[in-house]
């Protein structure tokens, strides 16, 4: 059990090219469960590697509770990784299991009892006389999890556990992992670029884009405050929009239509190119003109295969997605509201302003 | 464009039948999705289609002239395969080109064709780099404008978005949509998300196993999937089913489920020779508060809640059957609380024969 304190992590894989991880600060608690997110290339498999000890970082720290590890070897560690591939031997399940206790002193009847606690614990306790190698990737995984849970590490990191899992056994090994895990209570950090798998095995997420942590923060506040448009984006399904306008007074305008900010905001002073961010499920939509709502022409009213369409929306230079229950043709007019309550705004460079 | 007609197609690999006995007539300028998981034969079957493979027996006609026997390059098909190679040492601009110089247009052509096919996929600014300075997206997008820039009357897309980031699909589908659909070819378009079925095709077949299950227009497959097999496939999470039998209680016909829920089906002409049916209802058509006063509540335990921002999919037990239902906003639950059903959304099928019996109507 360990707190795991990343302090200015910076790497960088050849000289010359940009950094595949820059400047991370992070501290995960000890116990909790955390994610790494972000699309493909944005370096959490990077940092991932860093904190298991395979990969040496150019600058930065990395501590384990107080005690600086960042020279320690991986074995030193005493991390548990699960890889995206699992690995099996050839061997029983049993015996893979009772793999990385063969060279404990422990007495033979602690290590069979903690084996066969394990894998109780993962689902495996019917298999154990099966050779490992003849299952399917959804048991391997889980005798892949059983592996490390014998050896009682430090920290649990999980690599994309689910990507290579049979589809209709993946929420059954989801609901298995998160047991596990609130059972458990260790610190685990779980890297994927699943915004699903994150806030559900998570309680703080780090989302991650081109080698930086953009925030790491808990599942609600990525959602509702997130701290740049990037984020705003990623998470959400569509991501929030962000129309671009200018500060003129007391309205921001947006070249078609303005919107009226509210008395006594406390914004920075001199702001005038801002970025005003909306979800879609926010957005209200009306089928008919409405006072002081925004007019929209329909570009394209697609359904979502859940119940709602998903509607596209355009003026000459602004263009929006909304949710709607009820399918709206394309070509036609809909008048669209954007409540206060869930308006985010950012400046030029996309950075939230608290108001 | 062009009709596409598949007559009793089959192939093996290894001794393994991977289409069994296919047939599909896909009118002129049909845009459809061949929609199965993983392993149905998608691939095999466009693969047969544009010409790459022979099919073990059957036969192929294009606009009703036998085609089985014809090479690829003579079939006149865009091919998008899910693992997209482009040339690693030409730019954007000469992968694009490339099957235009196969066809010797002269210059001045191959130069407007490109550049136009660049601009409908924003590629202008990328032409000359080279593929490894491209990110995924790009790449795909650069492996469309190749398979598009020659005209084509039919063009087989095999997952096109599966290896893109979710967000990246996001931003691209609707696109593509628009792209496929200004060509006025007959499409296919190989998925295994019913979402993308939905949301591109007009018309969908879905495979399993090498088999047709059921080819018909989108809205009415996706509306009343008229077998628990094509149900199977018709949503993520997939349709919940759930046993339930008839009995009869003071003169009314019930379609008891699980002694909890009980449905008159007095009205609905069930066939008298069958007391065992499955229940079916979609994900999201289960609701977290009563949506008409026919709304039915039923207890259910929480197994799993899975958290996507902004929508979440949630895992329950219900009596002894595990069921999923999909919300669109998130909202933490407690161990236990209750779910609604609409009697109106509920589809009926025997258990006998997996066939759609029909939807349930509320008795009047």
């Amino acid at each position: 059990m360990a707190k795991i304190v990343l302090e200015n992590i910076t790497h960088i894989y050849n000289k010359g090219q940009p950094p595949a991880v820059e400047d991370v600060n992070i501290t995960f608690e000890d116990k909790t469960a955390n994610a790494l997110l972000g699309p493909s290339g944005c370096g959490k498999t990077t940092l991932l590697k860093i904190i298991c000890g395979l990969l040496k970082p150019t600058k930065g720290r990395i501590y384990f509770d107080d005690k600086d590890v960042t020279d320690l070897p991986p074995e030193k560690r005493n991390i548990a990784i699960i890889f995206q591939f699992p690995v099996v031997y050839s061997m029983s399940v049993y015996d893979n299991l009772m793999f990385p206790l063969r060279n404990l002193r422990i007495p033979a009847e602690e290590k069979r009892k903690r084996v066969l606690e394990v894998a109780e614990a993962v689902g495996v306790s019917h298999l154990l006389n099966v050779n490992a190698t003849k299952l399917g990737p959804a048991d391997r995984q889980r005798i892949a999890l059983g592996r490390v849970l014998v050896r009682e590490p430090n920290a649990f990191l999980f690599d994309e556990p689910l990507s290579s899992i049979e589809p209709e056994k993946k929420s059954l090994l989801k609901s298995e992992i998160k047991r596990i895990q609130e059972k458990l209570k260790q610190t685990t950090i779980y890297v994927t670029h699943d915004q699903t798998e994150a806030l559900t095995f998570a309680e703080k997420v780090a989302v991650m884009d081109k080698g930086r942590v953009l925030q790491y923060d808990t599942i609600e506040n990525i959602y509702a405050k997130p701290k740049n448009v990037f984020v705003g984006f990623f998470i959400g399904f569509p991501g929030m929009n962000t129309l671009e306008g200018q500060i003129k007074n007391d309205i921001i305008d947006f070249m078609d239509f303005s919107f009226k900010l509210p008395k006594n905001l406390k914004l920075p002073k001199n702001l005038i190119n801002v970025k005003l961010g909306i979800r879609p499920e926010h957005i209200e939509v009306s089928m008919e003109e409405k006072k002081d709502w925004y007019c929209f022409k329909v570009i394209a009213c697609a359904p979502s295969g859940k119940g709602f369409n998903i509607i596209h929306l355009s003026t000459d230079h602004q263009v929006i997605k909304a949710r709607s229950d009820s399918f709206v043709p394309e070509g036609s007019k809909v008048w669209v509201n954007f409540p206060l309550d869930y308006i985010h705004l950012f400046d030029e460079n996309g950075n939230r302003l608290s108001w | 464009m062009t009709k596409i007609e598949l007559k009793n197609i089959s192939k093996s690999f290894f001794g393994q039948k991977v289409l069994d006995n296919v047939s599909l007539t896909i009118s002129s300028g049909t845009f459809m999705s061949l929609l199965g998981p993983s392993n149905a034969g998608k691939t095999t079957l466009l693969k047969i289609i544009a010409g790459v493979i022979k099919p073990d027996s059957g036969q192929i006609f294009f606009d009703d002239v036998d085609v089985t026997d014809w090479p690829p390059q003579k079939r006149n098909v865009g091919v998008i395969f899910q693992t997209f190679a482009l040339y690693p040492n030409l730019t954007v601009y000469e992968n694009i080109a490339s099957p235009l110089r196969m066809k010797k247009l002269p210059e001045n052509e191959i130069d407007k064709k490109v550049k136009d096919q660049a601009r409908i996929l924003k590629l202008e600014q990328l032409l000359d780099k080279k593929p490894n300075e491209l990110s995924g997206g790009e790449a795909q997008r650069t492996a469309l404008a190749r398979a598009l820039v020659k005209e084509a009357s039919i063009y087989l897309l095999d997952e096109p978005l599966t290896n893109l980031d979710y967000k990246l699909r996001e931003v691209m589908s609707i696109e593509l949509k628009k792209i496929l659909q200004s060509k006025k070819s007959t499409i296919i378009y190989a998925t295994p998300s019913p979402e993308e079925a939905r949301l591109f095709s007009d018309y969908v077949a879905f495979l399993q196993n090498g088999k047709i299950l059921h080819y018909g227009s989108v809205n009415e497959s996706f509306t009343l999937p008229p077998s628990v097999e094509v149900a199977k496939l018709c949503s993520t999470p997939s349709m919940n089913l759930i046993e339930g039998h008839l009995t009869t209680k003071e003169g009314k016909l019930i379609l008891d489920i699980a002694d909890r829920l009980k449905l008159d089906v007095t009205n609905l002409n069930l066939p008298t020779d069958e007391n065992e049916y499955l229940i079916g209802i979609y994900p999201y058509n289960l609701y977290l508060y009563p949506k008409t006063q026919d709304s039915i509540g039923i207890n259910s335990e929480l197994i799993l809640q899975e958290i996507a921002g902004s929508d979440m999919t949630v895992h329950f037990k219900w009596n002894n059957a595990t069921l999923v239902a999909y919300f669109p906003f998130v909202k933490i639950l407690d161990k236990n609380f209750k779910i609604y059903i609409e009697p109106s959304d509920i589809l009926i099928y025997s258990k006998r024969t997996g066939r759609l019996v029909q939807k349930y109507k509320k008795v009047v």
